[in-house]
């Protein structure tokens, strides 16, 4: 497949192309390291990763689509189907790098994790935020689909907590140790939370302490 | 051709596309604006995590929000779904730039695989960012302005009309830098023709009324709610202070770009070094030609118009296409 791109470099006399030798060396070199990539990146990727065999499948479909265009569609009998080949073996070098992100996804989603350790206990319950950082917000607002409202100063405190209802609040471990505002409000610490490398807590207005650590 | 072309793309760009989570080389920050208009039913001023988030105009959020509404929840595949779609107008685009330019609609075909298949582009097709979107109205803007470029008066003015669509959905993605960049291109275009009159037959007025109808409406009922000055210092903080400072981290030598431009240009730019030979090649000759020597009319501005005695040769055209692209 490389020939034909190869004599179209080399050899063009008669036709209506113009090629400087600098041009046509680099040319060859650059061809040379797609060559060389085509065959090994396949290789590498399907050595290492055989769950891609349905990728392999939906390639190895394009393919067949291909050649058979050339066989049987008089028009593209004439063309030259290598670049396309090439092209083809790099998409598959995309597909293996999207599907192994997907893997390690499935794997591995600490958003996920965080807002589901929460939810177990929450309910349809109150749930507030002191001190928490956007990048652990986000992902409970985001995957328990709902608002979480922030409690500002100590008054907010008190009066979200000294209600009759169940209320909790995920707060920064950092804050929680470092203020006392918490000393004045009853309340039970539920749970430790690791995000990443964020420490968080779980506290409720009355609950009895079911200390879990996570 | 272009049916062919369309079904391959359509593989490569939905393929398992909400395999992957939102924590993983994504943005759950737009995911998650989104879902916060669902939840408010405001989506005039963006929110995240209930704080006014104006860092990025909402078209992505609305589209997100939109592709939602069928499942009421948003899923990774249906947020990912207009960075899809506006792929796939991507390479339509090209398909029809290339087979406009060649006369040829192989070179739209061929033009429109290579974009599919670069690495960079094929990443941000996947992901929930603003770039694939703003990527995409900047070039169909480009696309119809150099339409109406070259086309005769009668049409232009449709031409034109698109144009001025594009720039303004560009505007409703990234803000002033929808506008900025295809203009500072244009400029520079018919800077490099010495045609710079023609922005006297851009139809200005249309275009301002364009703008006025499509961005102005989201932009009052946004003042009505938050002040003025709040959105214009934005707007200037995400479109100039963010490229001039450190203040979000961007700041970076200019070495740093290299390898970031080879690697978002992969697998074509291992044709890097003959871009430039051919480029210098043509600028060696372009220098012979106003010495008098070159009997080769060469159009100054490789981007857009290829010379009419040297025809590229065939097989460098792809990755010159991406390069300038």
């Amino acid at each position: 497949m490389m020939g034909g791109m190869w004599t179209s470099i080399f050899k063009t006399d008669g036709k209506n192309v113009y090629l400087d030798k600098w041009i046509k060396y680099t040319l060859a070199i650059s061809l040379a390291i797609v060559l060389m990539l085509s065959v090994g990146f396949p290789v590498y990727a399907f050595a290492h990763y055989p769950k891609l065999f349905p990728v392999g499948v939906g390639i190895g479909i394009l393919f067949t689509v291909g050649i058979a265009g050339k066989l049987f569609i008089k028009r593209f009998r004439g063309s030259n189907i290598s670049f396309s080949i090439i092209i083809a073996f790099f998409t598959i070098i995309a597909l293996v790098y999207m599907k192994e992100l997907s893997t390690y996804n499935y794997r591995h989603s600490p958003g996920l994790d965080l807002a589901n350790v929460v939810s177990q206990h929450i309910k349809r319950d109150e749930l507030y935020y002191y001190k928490v950082p956007d990048e652990c917000l986000s992902p409970m607002n985001f995957y328990m689909n709902r608002l979480i409202p922030e409690i500002k100063n100590e008054n907010n405190l008190s009066e979200a907590f000294l209600t009759n209802n169940t209320v909790y609040c995920i707060v920064g471990k950092k804050a929680y140790n470092e203020k006392n505002s918490f000393q004045n409000v009853s309340h039970t610490v539920l749970q430790n939370i690791r995000y990443k490398d964020i420490d968080l807590i779980l506290i409720v207005n009355h609950l009895k302490t079911d200390r879990a650590e996570w | 051709m272009l049916a062919i072309l369309i079904t391959i793309s359509c593989f490569v760009l939905f393929f398992d596309l909400g395999g992957r989570g939102f924590q993983n080389k994504d943005y759950l920050r737009f995911a998650e604006t989104a879902r916060e208009m669902m939840f408010t039913g405001d989506y005039t001023v963006p929110h995240y995590a209930g704080k006014i988030y104006l860092a990025k105009p909402p078209l992505l959020m609305w589209t997100i929000a939109l592709s939602s509404q069928f499942g009421g929840i948003i899923t990774p595949f249906t947020a990912r779904i207009p960075s899809a779609l506006c792929a796939l107008l991507s390479i339509i685009t090209v398909f029809l730039f290339g087979k406009h330019l060649y006369k040829n609609p192989m070179a739209g075909f061929w033009a429109g695989l290579i974009l599919l298949s670069n690495y960079m582009f094929f990443l941000y097709s996947r992901t929930v960012k603003t770039d694939m979107m703003l990527a995409t109205f900047i070039f169909t803007a480009l696309y119809t302005f150099y339409m109406g470029y070259t086309t005769d008066a009668q049409r232009r003015r449709i031409y034109f009309v698109l144009f001025y669509v594009s720039i303004a959905l560009a505007i409703l993605t990234k803000g002033p830098l929808g506008f900025i960049l295809p203009f500072v291109i244009i400029f520079i275009y018919l800077l490099c023709k010495r045609e710079l009159v023609f922005f006297k037959h851009i139809h200005g007025l249309m275009g301002f009324g364009i703008l006025g109808l499509m961005v102005g409406p989201w932009v009052i009922l946004m003042c009505q709610k938050i002040e003025l000055n709040t959105v214009i210092n934005n707007a200037f903080s995400e479109s100039v202070v963010r490229y001039s400072t450190e203040e979000y981290g961007h700041k970076q030598p200019f070495y740093f770009f290299l390898p970031e431009l080879i690697k978002g240009f992969l697998p074509y730019s291992i044709f890097f070094p003959v871009t430039f030979v051919y480029l210098f090649s043509k600028k060696v000759e372009r220098i012979m030609e106003i010495v008098g020597g070159s009997q080769y009319g060469l159009s100054p501005s490789l981007s857009l118009c290829p010379s009419r005695g040297v025809k590229a040769p065939a097989i460098s055209f792809p990755c010159i296409r991406r390069w300038r692209s």
